[in-house]
């Protein structure tokens, strides 16, 4: 076990090289765009704009309060879901050569593919700070909060890419089945849509104990209202630990099984 | 230093298609219906090869040892597995991976459309070199690969000699690797640049070296040592001269 701790300490220091897995697909992405980067921002605040338009009238609240709200939770589910379809051809596909032929740590890969989707974020992160200072939500305590969740978030999804990862080589049926529960997610949990709009039986089941929409309201909640409700903050920091700990037995059981499931 | 390995064996797992194939399931299930034994036969049709077999080679610095063998005889498996890349089902390695660098297909891991010069920095860091190094060094890889005055054309531009001499000069250029494993490395590019590689690697002090190849040119050119595979058996380790005549017999029988 000690080994195998010692393996991913040593890989986590390694920064340069999962720093330059993100940043490598990042401009890889846009390359040969004029405007780069800029695409994500105008992409997704084009899409949020039409939808806010629509929505925010269907069910009778201000534009720009809807518009704030559907902007944070949808950048942050958005980056939730890439992650984790994006980890269901990462060992299959995006870096087999690399497995194949490099002596490198999958959880580097992880890593990169986490941080990368971590920096589309910050790419979104000014249009909501912008939408904050409008609606005068911004507050310290709230910039605080945000910190210290996408540091869990980091973690959370650096593991759960590796478990989807190794799962989906594996047993290769779940690379279609993630992506196909993905979308249902996305409507099943309080991201274009208010929690208070549902019966409370309907709250138990799509919101308490939907796992998701603890992720997505600790994010919004931090920057739009300045606070996080307790429930919140305990499954995301729950979450995150349990994470941790299955990541690293699945890592120290299938390790040296990888490459032949690669192969 | 020292590369040492004793007793080195590893089960490779096969896997046919069909056992993925939920259809193939179903039509067995339903052909061998009343054949019991058979059908357990057919669903399990995972299989372990021993791809390697009690393998005992110990080599010191300055060693250059070719491996030969006809195709399938386990030289590549070899190779991955003393560099790190397969764990051993049973035997051990005793080396110091901090210092030894897989050439097995480098080129494989490029991004095509990301420039050279990034290219050069991401191969680096997958290889175990620092950024710092690979920057520092940077003029250096470009100059010996021809590649000085294209170092922002994306490697989608290259053509498969131009990605070798690359790659070739990652490899080797970087300082501070001393265990080098290279397998069919040489049989892209050029002639003139072959000569200038092997002319370079030549200068290579305090390294152990090991190549996998079919050219007997690389070996006899390049090689002090011969160890000579079949169906992942060591046949033969040590003289160049008596392993080539050995693996004629191979070829021949």
């Amino acid at each position: 076990m000690i080994k195998f701790y010692k393996e991913v300490l040593s890989t986590i220091r390694n920064f340069d090289l999962w720093f330059n897995i993100a940043i490598s697909k990042l401009r890889v992405r846009f390359i040969r765009t004029a405007l780069g980067p800029i695409w994500e921002i105008i992409g997704t605040m084009v899409f949020l704009i039409f939808i806010s338009l629509i929505w925010s009238r269907l069910w009778g609240r201000a534009f720009f309060e809807y518009f704030g709200f559907l902007y944070t939770g949808y950048a942050i589910w958005k980056i939730m879901a890439t992650t984790i379809t994006e980890s269901t051809f990462l060992f299959s596909e995006l870096y087999s050569n690399a497995l194949k032929n490099m002596r490198c740590n999958p959880i580097s890969f992880c890593l990169g593919n986490s941080l990368k989707n971590l920096l589309i974020l910050f790419l979104n992160l000014p249009i909501v700070i912008i939408i904050t200072i409008y609606n005068d939500t911004i507050s310290l305590n709230g910039i605080l909060l945000m910190l210290i969740y996408l540091f869990l978030f980091f973690i959370s999804a650096t593991c759960v890419s590796f478990i989807v990862s190794t799962l989906c080589l594996k047993f290769r049926d779940l690379q279609y089945s993630v992506v196909v529960i993905m979308q249902l997610l996305f409507f099943m949990t309080p991201v274009i849509w208010d929690p208070q709009q549902i019966s409370e039986k309907g709250r138990f089941f799509l919101v308490d104990t939907n796992i998701f929409y603890h992720y997505v309201e600790f994010f919004r909640s931090a920057l739009l209202y300045g606070g996080v409700n307790k429930l919140s903050i305990i499954v995301v920091t729950i979450s995150t630990l349990i994470l941790m700990i299955v990541t690293f037995f699945l890592y120290a059981k299938i390790k040296n099984k990888i490459i032949f499931w690669v192969t | 230093m020292e590369l040492e390995v004793k007793n080195l064996s590893l089960i490779y797992p096969l896997r046919s298609l069909d056992h993925y194939l939920f259809r193939a399931r179903i039509v067995s299930l339903f052909k061998n219906l009343f054949k019991k034994k058979k059908l357990k036969d057919n669903l399990n049709s995972k299989k372990n090869i021993l791809a390697l077999n009690n393998i005992n080679i110990k080599l010191q610095s300055n060693d250059r040892v070719g491996l030969i063998g006809l195709n399938g005889s386990g030289k590549s498996t070899l190779l991955s597995t003393l560099a790190g890349i397969y764990e051993p089902s049973s035997g051990h390695v005793k080396i110091d991976h901090n210092i030894s660098i897989p050439i097995i297909q480098p080129y494989a891991v490029c991004e095509p459309d990301d420039t050279i010069h990034n290219n050069i920095i991401f191969i680096g860091l997958l290889l175990g070199f620092k950024k710092e190094k690979i920057e520092s060094q940077m003029e250096e890889i470009l100059t010996f690969a021809e590649l000085k005055d294209y170092r922002n054309l994306p490697v989608a531009t290259l053509s498969q000699g131009m990605k070798f001499k690359m790659v070739f000069a990652v490899c080797f250029i970087l300082d501070g690797k001393k265990i080098y494993f290279i397998d069919e490395f040489f049989t892209t590019g050029d002639e003139k640049f072959q000569n200038k590689g092997f002319e370079y690697i030549n200068k290579k002090t305090e390294c152990i070296i090991i190549v996998c190849s079919h050219n007997r040119r690389v070996i006899e050119k390049f090689c002090n040592k011969i160890l000579v595979l079949d169906k992942g058996e060591q046949i033969f380790y040590g003289d160049i001269n008596k392993g080539l005549d050995i693996y004629n017999k191979i070829i021949n029988s």
